[in-house]
């Protein structure tokens, strides 16, 4: 993946059983099997929600002896943010000056 | 802040709440702080589109507008270069008098930035399915 998809990302993020399978490969590597346990799902539907999630970029995959490990990439849920933060930060704090700017001028 | 659920922005404001308000649906109003040209249609199911900068937009539809406290949009940049596409995040603006948003447990401030002046804005950007995520 070369670039990140802020896009992709959020349509991964909408549904809640993809959600449940990052927080389950949050902080260790988990396999297919694992994640369809926990998550009451299919192995066929498993396998795509992680390829969903594998698109997107916010899941890696490693490949041990004949198993697949699946662990979230923390990295890209903090661009995601980043993302949304960034903009929505700085321009609010134009805002601020703006109206700041304002009040002194309706001052007598 | 944080939160689980999403991205957002508390801060306090120098002016009264309608007039904060304005700032985001009059367009003459909102070139001042966050584009240099604006399009906007301000009722439910308006779009609006802005050029932030030369040659970048931004667009959205207004989903709730409820003049001077609330006002919710979807929003995201035409350009797929920055990932986020129109439509694909949702931007709630809630604005309270500063009096009681210091009052609130935990709203994370005591007092008011700007003494007596009044209002406070309250930015959310994010999908509005993350609940209390992630872990």
């Amino acid at each position: 993946m070369t670039r990140f998809d802020g896009e992709a990302a959020l349509r991964a993020l909408a549904d809640p059983r993809r959600r449940r399978m990052l927080e389950l490969a949050w902080d260790r590597e988990c396999s297919p099997s694992e994640l369809a346990g926990s998550c009451q799902l299919s192995r066929p539907a498993t396998s795509q929600h992680l390829r969903v999630l594998r698109e997107a970029g916010l899941i890696s995959v490693r490949l041990e002896k004949n198993r697949r490990l699946y662990r979230a990439r923390a990295d890209r849920l903090a661009d995601l943010r980043a993302l949304l933060d960034e903009f929505w930060g700085s321009r609010l704090a134009s805002l601020r000056a703006e109206l700041a700017a304002g009040e002194e001028g309706n001052r007598p | 802040v944080i939160d689980g659920d999403a991205v957002i922005h508390e801060l306090v404001l120098p002016a009264p709440a309608g007039r904060v308000f304005d700032m985001f649906t009059d367009p003459r109003q909102l070139v001042r702080w966050i584009g240099i040209s604006a399009d906007l249609q301000p009722r439910p199911g308006g779009r609006f589109r802005f050029e932030v900068a030369p040659g970048q937009f931004c667009e959205g539809q207004y989903v709730i507008i409820d003049r001077p406290v609330r006002l919710v949009f979807t929003w995201g940049w035409t350009d797929p270069g920055f990932g986020l596409a129109p439509g694909t995040s949702r931007v709630e603006v809630t604005l309270a008098p500063a009096a009681t948003m210091a009052s609130r447990p935990g709203s994370g401030w005591s007092t008011p930035a700007w003494p007596g002046i009044s209002d406070c804005c309250t930015t959310t950007a994010g999908p509005a399915s993350w609940a209390g995520w992630p872990p």
